[in-house]
């Protein structure tokens, strides 16, 4: 069981409050992930849920149980560190097995399990070794040892892959969720990285100045965010935010008019009134329109950068330039003439302080 | 060709060196009572000889002073001229080849001529002369009149050692104090030979440690009766054991306690009178001349007591001088009565010149004065190479006393242990 | 070439004056006396007397315990334990830092004097004086206790080096480290042991090689205090090489003590260094 609760959770260092009443809910078995940019307290939540920092005001649940002074190694939670935090001196099994052998658990007992989850990882042959005579990813997977060895009902990672190569970084995010099913422990997982978040999370919490911005799945966060924070850390390249205006509401129909000039028409959304909004628009929503085909934006490209299989046009809005995710090659020098034609229910509008506003219905 | 030139070009290098230097003749003094006796007559030397003379300070306590000078020495270098506080390390100095013969100048000077018989005695080793005879260190027992007057004890020459020890069991049991101290042990340095062992040995039934060939009898019965006696004083705890045991054991006993009236007789040499109590001294006695009183060392069997007389400080020319000639020249002339009278007044030790006397400087030194008489009593202890070993052993014999590890057979035995390991067996009678 | 300097350097400074000493040995030469102005060889003469000289192993059982109590045992466990007090931050923290690192800072003949005052017998040493509080009577710490003293004044002198060496040790450990130990579930004491102290042998070993062979070799403060006294009991062998060169002026057989501890010296460096390898 690892149902966590995070109640109106403070934390101060000295006078300064890093995170400024979370409240959580991860059900047992999910991975959950936070994510942030640096600096948003994430890594300090991970660090309370692992009692390794004082809760400084509200309260945490885990399985309904106030954990707030109860001692690291009594919540029954693991943790891997971003620097996988190996005791050098040791080597691969008694790094593993470090945490039975200070409960004085028979020597025999250790080698037998330690051998499990050595089979598991696939660090037999290194069980002999020091961690300074392993790569980067059988380290990672000693630390993962050393974390399963305990049967944990949380496993906490903070940031575990920021230190490995982009191709076994790929890995090793399946190898988590390999792990995560296998174990059915519930895992939180701090990272700094959207794609990372993205693929891995059964939850994604967005922190930002520690508060959390939005909870919801991965999916759930990219088609509906609730703030302009959240749309545009969700999805690359970020979302479009247009300066714009509500023209006219006609029925079904609102008109919407960015400040560039561009009329865009929109279904009808409860409650939205005449006056300056903001109008996000995925640049993966906006298409090349044909010269015969109507297109709402029409402008010049400031770049176009050529992936091969899609092509992202920056192009020009009066302000910051947008960006167009456009299947396909397209040679577009800088300064070309496009249009653009826009996804009307792949729109997003934001009040001036940067909520959504959207039916509520939807 | 070339090496002729360069051979001659070195001689008139070294010749114009050794002329830079001749003007100048270094002479090597310690202690700033010493220090000042000599700067008061170095302008008159120089004016004299016609030399330049520059004088060089060194480590006061005499244990460091020597160990300097030797590892000087040694080396080659080092001051020219330079004085050691007694006759006992003159023989191991002069043996090591340290010391130019200055029989000719010491002999032709007037300090010779005039000077007491007993200084003589003690500068010439057969026939040679290595020093130039300035003062003499007159030792004895200094008592507290007024104390033991006053506490009703005898203040009576005593006849005898056991009359000696048991004036300071009563001493103490009257008046509560500590009432005798003779050097002892290790750190006190040549002390615990010169100013004790030396004043008792003199008075003991075999009063020479130095047999005729020139080896050591340390198993003689005056060296028995020595321990014997230190150890009588240690248990009968008339002797403050604490002090004696520290780092510079005489600061306690002579400077702080004797003055306080807390120690009652103690060892000690002619220059107490000026140095340790008197007017160069930061812990002055008042009215010394009457408050303190003198008795000259008793024998064991009851013959007639004596004073021990050394040469204090004699002076004496390096061989590694850098002008031999002029470092002789500087030694002839420190025999003056002026220099013996300067140092009298700053150190309290006697002249070794008897004319010395008349002198008014000298007269006005009224302590001393009286003590002139006692020298005829004067005795000595002959010494030999090796000396300085018996000496150190001597100084471990009565530490083992001190500190209860051994009784007077044990303290002999540890000299004869100690400088038979040193010098070997040979060596030891 | 380029090893020239050092060669000179090594030559002048180290293999030239052992190769004197070495030769000095194999002599009678003495400061005084007849063997000062010509010496002779005498081969071991000096080493086959060294060997039965009860004094000379008695001074090296001296020095033993010196170093094993003042070096190896209070220096470091108490230099060590200020490293971690001192580790936290807390308002008296620079007050201790300095009290801990100051004796370091003074002069061995200096240390020695404050000392002899200290330990001074007789009701006028300090010591004695506060004893007197709780009732003590007046010890003679120096007679009485001579080596333990020497040794406490030592370890007084020496907490600073270790703690400071320690601390550097204790900071390349990282904090991640006793986390996770945390989260394994050690305990402060577990952390210390399986954590700490394992990771620490390479510096304890860097600091025992250093402070062996400098408490060996150690002079002022011992001269100064006790010369060696009373009757030995404080003669470590640095000590009597002195008093058999200078108290005795017998410089042949105060060299063959000296290459002995020369000796001594790279024997128990090699076996530091060899260890400082195999670790980690």
């Amino acid at each position: 069981m690892g149902t966590i609760v995070l109640n109106q959770v403070r934390k101060s260092f000295g006078g300064h409050e890093v995170i400024k009443g979370a409240d959580i809910r991860i059900e047992d078995g999910q991975f959950a992930v936070f994510v942030g940019p640096s600096g948003c307290g994430k890594s300090t939540l991970l660090r309370m849920i692992a009692g390794l920092e004082d809760i400084s005001g509200g309260e945490f649940l885990l399985d309904g149980k106030v954990m707030n002074d109860v001692s690291p190694e009594q919540r029954n939670i693991a943790m891997v560190f971003q620097s996988y935090a190996l005791y050098p001196h040791m080597t691969v099994a008694e790094n593993i097995g470090f945490s039975l052998d200070l409960k004085k658990t028979p020597k025999a007992e250790i080698k037998r399990r330690v051998g499990e989850i050595a089979e598991r990882l696939q660090l037999t042959p290194y069980l002999n070794r020091k961690p300074s005579a392993l790569s980067g990813g059988q380290r990672q997977r000693v630390a993962i040892g050393r974390a399963i060895i305990k049967e944990p009902s949380v496993i906490l990672f903070d940031e575990p892959l920021s230190n490995l190569d982009a191709a076994l970084r790929v890995q090793m995010r399946a190898e988590l969720q390999e792990l995560h099913r296998s174990t059915g422990a519930t895992i939180i997982y701090v990272t700094h990285d959207q794609v990372e978040a993205m693929t891995l999370a059964d939850q994604i919490v967005v922190l930002k100045d520690g508060q959390v911005m939005q909870t919801n799945d991965p999916i759930g966060l990219y088609k509906e965010p609730e703030n302009t924070f959240v749309a545009q850390f969700i999805g690359s390249p970020k979302m479009n935010l247009f300066p714009a205006k509500v023209e006219s509401v006609a029925g079904d129909v609102v008109r919407i008019r960015t400040d560039a000039g561009w009329p865009i028409d929109l279904p009808a959304i409860e409650g939205l009134r005449a006056g300056p909004v903001q109008l996000g628009i995925r640049p993966e929503s906006l298409t090349l329109a044909a010269p015969h085909e109507p297109a709402e934006i029409e402008t010049r490209t400031v770049l176009s950068e050529r992936l091969g299989m899609e092509t992202y046009i920056s192009f020009e809005t009066g302000g910051e330039p947008g960006i167009a995710r456009v299947p396909g090659d397209h040679s577009l020098p800088s300064g070309t003439p496009i249009r653009l034609a826009v996804d009307p229910s792949a729109c997003h509008i934001f009040d001036n302080d940067g909520r959504a506003i959207r039916s509520q219905s939807a | 060709m070339k090496t002729k030139l360069m051979v001659s070009a070195i001689a008139l290098a070294s010749f114009g060196a050794t002329n830079v230097w001749a003007d100048t003749v270094r002479i090597a003094e310690h202690r700033q009572a010493r220090i000042d006796a000599l700067n008061a007559v170095v302008p008159m030397i120089e004016e004299q000889t016609g030399i330049d003379i520059e004088v060089i300070e060194y480590p006061g306590p005499d244990k460091e002073y020597i160990s300097k000078l030797l590892t000087e020495l040694r080396a080659g270098t080092g001051p020219d001229v330079f004085s050691l506080p007694s006759s006992g390390e003159i023989v191991d100095f002069s043996t090591a080849g340290y010391l130019v013969d200055v029989t000719a100048e010491v002999k032709g000077s007037d300090a010779w001529d005039n000077m007491f018989p007993i200084a003589r005695e003690l500068a010439e080793t057969d026939g040679v002369i290595y020093t130039m005879p300035t003062m003499l260190a007159m030792q004895q027992f200094y008592f507290r009149n007024d104390v033991l007057t006053e506490a009703g004890v005898s203040t009576d020459q005593p006849a005898d050692w056991d009359a000696l020890i048991n004036r300071a069991i009563e001493a103490k049991e009257k008046t509560g104090e500590y009432s005798l101290l003779m050097p002892m042990g290790v750190t006190w340095g040549g002390g615990t030979y010169i100013e004790s062992f030396r004043l008792l040995l003199a008075n003991s039934s075999t009063p020479e440690l130095v047999t005729e060939n020139g080896t050591f009898n340390l198993t003689s019965d005056g060296v028995r009766e020595v321990f014997e006696f230190y150890q009588k004083m240690i248990e009968a705890e008339v002797v403050p054991v604490d002090p004696l045991l520290g780092p510079d054991p005489w600061v306690i006993p002579k400077y702080e306690m004797f003055p306080a009236g807390e120690l009652l007789m103690t060892t000690c040499g002619s220059w107490c009178y000026i140095f340790d109590w008197g007017p160069e001294s930061k812990n002055p006695i008042p009215d010394i001349e009457n408050a303190v009183g003198t008795w000259k060392v008793p024998n064991v069997n009851g013959d007639a007591p004596s004073v021990l007389v050394n040469l204090n400080h004699p002076w004496m020319v390096s061989s590694s001088a850098v002008d031999i000639e002029a470092s002789k020249k500087v030694l002839a002339a420190m025999g003056s009565i002026e220099l013996m009278t300067s140092y009298a007044q700053k150190s309290g030790n006697l002249p070794s010149r008897a004319d010395a006397i008349e002198s008014d400087g000298f007269q006005q030194l009224t302590a001393l004065v009286p003590l002139l008489d006692q020298l005829e009593d004067g005795r000595s202890v002959a010494t030999a190479p090796g000396f300085s070993t018996v000496m150190e052993g001597i100084g471990r014999g009565s530490e083992a006393l001190l500190l209860g590890n051994a009784d007077a057979a044990g303290a002999q035995q540890i000299l004869v242990d100690y400088v038979s390991n040193i010098l070997g067996e040979d060596m030891v009678e | 070439m380029l090893v020239l300097p050092s060669a000179i350097l090594l030559f002048a400074f180290v293999l030239y004056p052992s190769g004197v000493a070495i030769y000095t040995s194999m002599t009678n030469l003495s400061l005084t006396g007849p063997a000062a102005l010509n010496p002779r060889f005498i081969g071991f003469d000096n080493y086959t007397k060294l060997f039965s000289d009860h004094t000379f192993w008695r001074s090296l059982v001296i020095t033993f315990w010196f170093v094993l109590f003042s070096a190896i045992i209070g220096q470091l466990v108490l230099g060590l334990l200020s490293a971690i007090l001192l580790k936290r931050q807390f308002a008296l923290r620079p007050f201790f830092n300095a009290i801990i690192l100051m004796p370091n800072a003074v002069p061995g003949v200096v240390a020695a004097l404050m000392w002899s005052s200290m330990l001074a017998s007789g009701e006028y040493g300090t010591l004695n004086k506060i004893v007197a509080w709780f009732g003590v009577d007046p010890q003679r710490w120096l007679v009485t206790f001579p080596l333990s003293m020497i040794i406490v004044v030592n370890i007084w002198r020496g907490i600073g080096f270790a703690m400071i060496l320690m601390n550097s040790g204790l900071s390349a450990i990282s904090e991640e480290l006793y986390e996770a130990a945390r989260m394994d579930g050690a305990t402060t004491w577990q952390a210390f042991r399986k954590i700490t102290l394992p990771l620490l042998v390479p510096t304890i070993f860097l600091y025992l090689l250093v402070s062996t062979v400098t408490t060996i070799a150690i002079f002022a403060l011992i001269y100064a205090l006790t010369r060696g006294g009373p009757a030995g009991a404080t003669e470590i062998v640095g000590i009597y090489i002195y008093n058999q060169s200078f108290g005795s002026y017998q410089l042949g057989y105060g060299s063959a003590i000296a290459v002995v501890l020369l000796i001594f010296s790279l024997i128990i460096g090699t076996f530091y260094v060899r260890a400082l390898k195999v670790e980690v």
